[in-house]
């Protein structure tokens, strides 16, 4: 578990034409915590997650985890040291892996002992029901089931934040409970610092403690998602101090 | 794709001009400037430099011609194989068998089969600029197809549906595509130009005295400095080329910048499998002509159909005994450049699996273009810089001997001149591969080297056995650096057709230029058939297992 800050964050990309996509965003997630990220299509979330897994660099301001920056305009701490879980928006699987060597593959380079490989894996399994899919690839699974091999190839690893860029998208109802069930599992078992971004609210009122929104690249304040409906408003601060 | 880190940049940029250097070599060997551009010799290089140009001018608007409704026609069947490999056969066919087919159609009995000198009346059109360029063109239009085909792909989108709605077939695809994929056709334009313009082994043939046969020349009577001071023009034309291609690439409207990461197996196809059938009876033509035709003309001159001497008819297989032993040689030589240049591009998979390599690509490029025998001139002097190195060295420079195969400076040269190939292709899968696959190995800890070996790899193999192919047939069929550094008891099949094709097109010509087709064809019929089997294994067995799973 760990505090994860984002400290006046601001991103333009070049490649977009110039457009700035993150404003000055700051928010700060305490240890543990889950947090959403709501906004529309382009208002900067996937930008914002990249950021904050060191994909991408900043073009002004800090990204902290437990008090160590990690991402600024002039650091930037590899993505392979930073131990976060990354659930990309179309899973991003490796289509000539098994769900087995899925797994294998992250713990080979996890800082854990052979013992606590097994243990993991095992787990892992366990926690998003891949038991009977262990010898299948990608392709050769559901939609759902591909969801829930992308979460259990972000949880294998010794991650200390897990990032879920709109996990959601492209399941029907069915699936969706199926995997929001999966990730509450994940939060009540593992207590890890979560960033949800999405645009359902359904499955953030079920996540997340808190919800911040996202539009044009900037947080609202509190009073702005409290006229938008977004669930919940926080607790009448600025609503950008999360999950408390 | 990510820029190349400072590091990254650096080590590409150091290899790059190593590479590069091979051309730098030559102006330290034997030969003066005056060798070269001395008396008359100046009027004599920009007349040969005038000569590539209009080949390089010619052939270039052939491939065009052909190539860009090829490449339409490709783009109406995104994840079909067999007529990109079939598109293959005309660059992978010898250059000298291409003389010897069209020689055997178009030339008189007593010219084939007579010594010529340039300058002599040879009684046929093709021994001329244009039917170089004509000769040249028709093998050279599939690398203006590859080259636009993935911006046909893109291209075919809802842009081009709507035009579709608005106006004719034709209209849509002038109006709307053609300026989309412009960019790309320039390029695959550009580099036949250069191709062409460059090329030694049909304007030697052909008797047309271009910058390459000037090159070689000098480097035939050991001048190695006057060969790279006669190789200056046509390198000042290369970079001509390369600005002019910079300029329209800016320039041109980019296909990927409406679609990033646009992969042809993923892009939409508004025009469904309508390809039109001008654009496959064009590819039909540029396949008749560029590969058919001169193959049927070797094989009616091996078997003596239309016999160039008294006893053709004594045996049929006559015109083969003799090409068996180069072929093998040769044979032998294009499958270790193959191997190596895999290696090659496996390993820069592996160093650089998310981030590219474009100083590499550009000075592989370079050296694709460049007049084979410069090259040549380059890994002769580097030669002799080794030799002269394991001589002074003692009994290590002796065990360095040992270990040094006959033919490695043949093999050098070829990887240094084919290796664009693996570079490119390999950049091409990794751009086609979705970014978080390589993100998310990233974010579970792995480096750099173990992203590319446990995932970019196994994902853009097929693109290397690709860029194997490529380089198998191309290699078969050069003959410029085989001839200026085979070593002694190797006698790859182009040389020996070189030496036996200037005293006259005999029997045993057409045999081994047939052989050498038939090989290259096998080649890529195997390749196609690996890559075919490889790419439904997956779909395969999970029909097999009852596995109906994916949505």
């Amino acid at each position: 578990m760990s505090r994860l800050e984002v400290a006046n964050l601001s991103k333009t990309l070049s490649s977009d034409g110039g457009t700035a996509v993150l404003r000055g965003v700051s928010f700060r997630v305490n240890a543990g915590a889950c947090v959403g990220i709501q906004g529309v299509t382009g208002s900067g979330k996937t930008t914002l997650l990249r950021i904050i897994a060191g994909l991408e660099r900043p073009d002004h301001g800090e990204v902290h985890l437990d008090d160590r920056l990690v991402s600024s305009p002039k650091q930037n701490v590899a993505p392979s040291e930073r131990r976060i879980g990354f659930v990309f928006q179309h899973l991003g699987l490796w289509p000539h892996l098994t769900v087995e060597s899925h797994l294998d593959y992250v713990l080979a380079a996890a800082p854990l002992g052979r013992k606590e490989r097994v243990i993991r894996k095992a787990e892992t399994i366990q926690l998003c029901h891949l038991q009977d899919l262990l010898l299948r690839r990608p392709a050769q699974l559901s939609g759902g089931e591909r969801h829930l091999l992308a979460i259990a190839r972000a949880l294998a690893g010794e991650v200390r934040l897990l990032l879920l860029d709109e996990p959601f998208a492209g399941l029907d109802g069915q699936l969706k409970e199926r995997v929001i069930e999966a990730l509450g599992r994940v939060q009540r078992e593992r207590r890890l610092t979560t960033l949800l971004v999405s645009h359902g609210e359904r499955e953030l009122r079920a996540l997340c403690e808190r919800v911040l929104p996202l539009r044009e690249g900037r947080i609202l304040d509190a009073g702005g998602s409290r006229d938008s409906g977004v669930f919940p408003t926080g607790t009448g601060g600025t609503g950008r101090e999360a999950g408390r | 794709m990510r820029q190349p880190s400072r590091a990254g940049l650096v080590v590409q940029v150091l290899l790059a001009l190593t590479g590069l250097s091979l051309l730098a070599w030559p102006f330290f060997g034997a030969g003066t400037f005056d060798d070269a551009f001395g008396g008359g010799e100046a009027r004599a290089q920009f007349a040969a430099l005038a000569n590539s140009g209009w080949v390089g001018l010619g052939a270039a608007f052939i491939a065009l011609l052909i190539g860009v409704p090829a490449a339409w026609f490709l783009s109406s069947r995104p994840r079909s194989l067999f007529w990109p490999v079939l598109c293959v056969l005309p660059l992978a066919l010898a250059p000298s068998a291409a003389v010897s087919g069209w020689l055997h159609w178009t030339a008189p009995a007593d010219v084939r089969s007579a010594f010529r000198l340039p300058g002599l009346e040879s009684g046929t059109p093709l021994f001329s600029v244009p039917g170089v360029a004509l000769v040249l063109g028709l093998g050279l239009w599939p690398v203006v197809a590859f080259e636009a085909w993935p911006a046909f792909a893109v291209a075919r989108g809802e842009a081009y549906g709507a035009a579709l709605l608005a106006g004719s077939r034709a209209k849509a695809f002038f109006r709307v595509a053609l300026p989309m994929a412009l960019g790309e056709v320039a390029a695959g334009t550009l580099l036949a130009f250069l191709l062409a313009s460059s090329d030694f082994t049909v304007s030697s043939l052909l008797l047309v005295r271009t910058s390459g046969i000037a090159v070689h020349d000098q480097l035939a009577v050991s001048k190695l400095a006057a060969a790279a001071y006669a190789a200056l023009p046509f390198l000042g034309l290369t970079l001509l080329t390369a600005a002019l291609a910079g300029l329209v690439r800016r320039h041109a409207w980019r296909t990927e910048n409406a679609t990033p990461g646009a992969d042809v197996s993923t892009a939409p196809s508004l025009a469904g499998g309508r390809g039109g059938r001008w654009g496959l009876a064009v590819l039909a033509a540029g396949l008749a002509l560029g590969f058919l035709a001169p193959l049927i003309g070797c094989a009616a001159g091996a078997f003596g159909l239309r016999p160039t001497n008294a006893d053709a008819a004594a045996g049929l297989m006559r015109g083969f005994d003799a090409g068996f032993a180069p072929l093998a040689d040769s044979l032998r030589l294009a499958t270790a450049a193959a191997v190596l240049a895999t290696l090659l591009g496996a390993l820069r998979v592996i160093l650089w699996p998310q981030t590219s390599a474009w100083p590499l690509r550009g000075a592989g490029l370079l050296l694709l273009v460049v007049p084979g025998a410069l090259l040549a001139g380059g890994l002769r002097s580097f030669g002799l810089f080794a030799d002269s190195f394991v001589d002074d060295a003692g009994a290590a420079g002796e065990a360095l001997e040992v270990l040094t195969p006959a033919a490695g400076l043949l093999m050098l040269g070829y990887l240094v001149r084919f290796v664009y190939l693996p570079l490119r292709l390999a950049e091409e899968g990794l751009r086609g591969l979705d970014p978080s696959l390589l993100e998310s190995a990233e974010l579970s800890g792995h480096g750099a080297a173990s992203r590319g070996l446990g995932i970019a790899l196994p994902l853009v193999w097929r693109h290397l056995l690709a860029a194997a192919a490529l380089v198998f047939v191309l290699v078969l069929g050069e003959l410029i650096l085989a001839h200026h550094l085979a070593p002694p008891g190797i006698w790859p099949a182009t040389v020996w057709l070189f030496n036996q094709q200037h005293n006259g097109y005999i029997q045993e010509v057409f045999g081994l230029c047939l052989m050498l087709g038939a090989a290259a064809f096998l080649a890529l019929l195997g390749t196609g058939l690996v890559l075919k089997l490889a790419g439904g294994r997956a779909a395969a067995l999970g029909a097999k297992l009852g596995w109906g799973g994916s949505p």
